[in-house]
């Protein structure tokens, strides 16, 4: 069995919550998240015959008044961005996350959620998949849309 | 007027009238004026309205120009006004007060909050430190009257240690009752948060204990962040996390971390302790720590639990001493029993000799005669000298009135007094005399005397020998017993060893929804854990069902004795009712062998030994899920586990 610590970043409201509940098996209260700034979130699964275990860190975005812990980022061996497509300033904001999170672990894997998807009308999404790289996934929570998926390539990507 | 005009001095005046009429008339005024000043000159109260007015500008002037002469003045009539309406009118002055000094009061603590606290500092300080030092002294007070008031062996055994060491009772006490119980260890990577190893008391463990670590993990760090902001100074980090009865005692060294999950906050020893433990661990596993990259699997970190379960075990026997308590118990009533052995024979004995010192007096009294009276348990001995047989007849009399009946007498009678009675002395009085005539008769009285002392020896050896052999016997019969109880006490268990695993299950799994407490199973009615006619299970919910597996055995096969009767973990199978009865039973039967192989692969099996124990048994589409009366196809393709217990095994062991 293997234990690894993976991030969930992004503005607030960009449906990083929904995506865990989508995925995991245990979790804490939402109310931790509120109070000290992270939720955490308990995953079992086997890839490549190797049992792991994720504990996911939904981490809240930071505001002026509430800063986060520069420490709940350490130790990590992987992180999903999430942004919202319906939203122009939570896809301009990936790029600082990102940085912010290389920063501390220079050598983690990553993997960017485009989420909301089921908000954009086939001709949009169209247009958004010819953009995007091949860690780069079009997720919505709510139609259940790529959430496995993403999960499963961050923690292949980090078991190589 | 004729006559006026001639007269001089009638017409000077008219002269005057005419010339000084106006003057006149003034002076008239001023006369009326003068005579009204001169009447309020000589009233008080008129002079007083007039001149206070200009005492208070003149007053004000001062004051506000903060005149020394002034200031002087009034505080010396102000001090004996305040004094004056002290003894008159305490309450109103107190008010009147009240209305500045409080406002006045307040605005200065308000503005120079510092000065304040410098000039109050030695009169509170003092009185709080007062106050406090009186409560806990009261309180210390009530806790030894308490403690007074208790009759317990132990606190004898404090009393004793408190007057041995010097440290009071109520120390001891406090000490006593301050132990914390370590229900929980983890081990902790500090960068990453993830759990490294666990240690659990027995029923203590944690529901999640990878979820809490990491919550710990990041509570710790939130705290430790916001210490640091507020004072950056500062270094150190949270150590103790506390809330209601449960407690959070963190150590923190190079790159792990342990938590001990206490019932109450650990005193100075048992941090001691817990730290020279986390020093032991941190050198033997710091490689380990050092390269933990999350792989929990490696042999280092199993024997880092075996050694987190160990110190629990060592921190359990130290703080609830089961046995010793036992051991204690016993010995508490051997120690009561012979105390009051002890002081029952030296009671008996003072009473009887009190009650023979009566007896002296009395036939001193009587006979006037000393003698000297011994108690022994076959009677009562008389010691000294008597004039007379009439003399002894008398002390007899006066012994019999004791209810002291069988007598010895070693009395010294004269000769001469005894040769005509002897034969009518009771037959227990020997004559001791050097001066008796008849040496023969005493030498024959001696002989036979002699020959009943030697043939007492021989029956008291006798009773000795025998009552040696009782004594044997009676601890020969209490080994027997006590082995009769132990013996009792494990049958009791394997009779009801099905009971006993069923309670433990229910406590472990009281909250899990596949768990089923009639048969003590873990039925997984998961979604879609096969799909139609699959064999293989899916991958992803097989995880639920090896953590739920992996608590399931290590509770029912706690102990070697569940072990021995445990006869089979049977993994049973399922289908939904679709389908051919024959190709379901075929199907099921492949699904529960497929988990049966996927469990017996796993760590835990192996580490324990059982795989031999797991069989595999197919039910085809019995007792399928239904959800308001519609089958749930997808929770009826299922498995089930349970254990089953070797009935003829108990039997055998019963009847050993």
């Amino acid at each position: 069995m293997i234990r690894k610590k993976i991030l969930l970043i992004g503005d607030f409201g960009v449906g990083k919550t929904s995506l865990i509940k989508r995925y995991i098996d245990n979790e804490f209260s939402d109310q931790y998240k509120t109070t000290i700034g992270v939720k955490i979130s308990k995953k079992l699964l086997v890839v490549n015959s190797i049992e792991c275990e994720l504990l996911i860190w939904d981490i809240e975005g930071a505001t002026p008044i509430k800063k986060i812990p520069s420490s709940y980022f350490k130790g990590a061996s992987g992180a999903i961005f999430v942004c919202d497509v319906s939203r122009e300033d939570t896809k301009q904001n990936l790029n600082s996350h990102i940085e912010n999170f290389l920063s501390v672990n220079p050598s983690s894997k990553y993997v960017i959620a485009y989420n909301k998807i089921d908000l954009l009308s086939e001709k949009q999404q169209l247009a958004l998949e010819q953009t995007l790289s091949d860690n780069d996934f079009m997720t919505s929570a709510k139609s259940d849309i790529n959430v496995i998926k993403l999960f499963k390539v961050l923690v292949k990507d980090m078991l190589l | 007027m004729k006559n006026l005009q001639n007269n001089p001095q009638n017409q000077l005046e008219l002269l005057k009238q005419l010339l000084l009429e106006d003057e006149l008339q003034q002076l008239k005024k001023l006369a009326s004026k003068l005579s009204s000043l001169e009447i309020d000159f000589n009233n008080s109260e008129v002079i007083q309205d007039k001149i206070k007015p200009v005492f208070d500008d003149v007053l004000l002037s001062n004051l506000s120009q903060k005149d020394s002469k002034t200031i002087e003045i009034l505080a010396s009539y102000l001090a004996l006004v305040i004094t004056t309406s002290t003894n008159q009118d305490i309450d109103k002055l107190s008010h009147a007060l009240q209305a500045v000094i409080s406002p006045a009061i307040s605005n200065e603590i308000e503005n120079n909050k510092d000065k304040m606290i410098d000039a109050l500092y030695p009169i509170m300080g003092g009185m709080i430190s007062k106050y406090v030092t009186q409560s806990i002294k009261e309180m210390m007070e009530s806790i030894n009257q308490k403690i007074e008031d208790g009759l317990s062996f132990d606190r004898y055994k404090r009393k004793i240690k408190a007057k041995l060491t010097g440290v009071s009772e109520v120390e001891l006490l406090l000490e006593e009752s301050s132990d914390a119980t370590i229900e929980s260890i983890l081990v902790i990577h500090k960068e990453t948060g993830l759990m490294i190893a666990e240690a659990h008391q027995e029923n203590k463990e944690l529901d999640d204990a990878v979820m809490v670590a990491s919550m710990a993990s990041a509570i710790k760090d939130f705290v430790n962040d916001w210490i640091q902001s507020q004072d950056e100074e500062m270094a150190s980090e949270v150590q103790i996390l506390s809330y209601g009865n449960a407690t959070l005692y963190i150590e923190s060294a190079g790159s792990v971390y342990m938590i001990a999950f206490m019932d109450s906050e650990p005193d100075y020893e048992q941090r001691k302790e817990i730290n020279q433990f986390f020093a032991k661990i941190l050198s033997k596993y710091s490689k380990v720590f050092h390269a933990f990259d999350g792989d929990t699997s490696d042999e280092k970190i199993l024997n880092l639990e075996k050694d987190l379960y160990e110190f629990l075990q060592t921190q359990k026997d130290a703080f609830t001493p089961k046995e010793k308590k036992n051991s204690i118990n016993i010995a508490k009533y051997i120690f009561v029993g012979l105390a009051l052995g002890i002081l029952g024979y030296i009671s008996y004995k003072v009473y009887d000799w009190y009650q023979l010192s009566v007896v002296e007096k009395e036939v001193l009294q009587k006979v006037n005669t000393p003698i000297k009276l011994n108690h022994t348990n076959s009677g009562i001995e008389l010691y000294g000298y008597v004039d007379s047989i009439l003399e002894y007849n008398k002390i007899e009399t006066i012994l019999k009135q004791h209810n002291y009946t069988h007598i010895y007498n070693y009395l010294h009678i004269p000769a001469s007094h005894t040769s005509h009675k002897i034969d009518e002395l009771h037959t227990k009085l020997y004559v001791v005399n050097s001066k008796i005539d008849d040496t023969k008769h005493m030498l024959k009285s001696i002989k036979y005397m002699q020959q009943d002392i030697n043939k007492l020896q021989d029956t008291n050896k006798q009773l000795l020998s025998q009552i040696d052999g009782l004594y044997h016997k009676v601890d020969s019969l209490n080994q027997q017993l006590d082995s009769l109880k132990h013996k009792n006490k494990q049958l009791s268990y394997i009779k009801n060893i099905k009971k006993y695993i069923l309670n433990d299950l229910q406590m472990v799994f009281k909250q899990n929804r596949y768990y089923h407490p009639q048969d003590g199973s873990l039925d997984f009615a998961i979604q879609n854990l096969f799909l139609p006619a699959q064999t293989i299970a899916n991958k992803d919910k097989l995880n639920l069902i090896d953590t739920d597996y992996r608590r399931y055995i290590k509770t029912i096969l706690s102990d070697k004795l569940r072990k021995n009767v445990i006869k089979h973990i049977i993994i049973e199978g399922y289908t939904d009712t679709s389908g051919n009865p024959q190709k379901n039973l075929i199907l099921s039967s492949k699904r529960a062998k497929y988990i049966k192989e996927y469990l017996q692969n796993l760590d835990i099996t192996k580490q324990l030994g059982i795989s031999s124990k797991l069989v595999s048994k197919g039910m085809g589409s019995q007792n399928p899920v239904m959800i308001d009366g519609v089958e749930d196809k997808n929770a009826s393709r299922r498995i089930k586990i349970r254990f089953e217990i070797d009935n003829n095994k108990i039997l055998s062991m019963i009847k050993e």
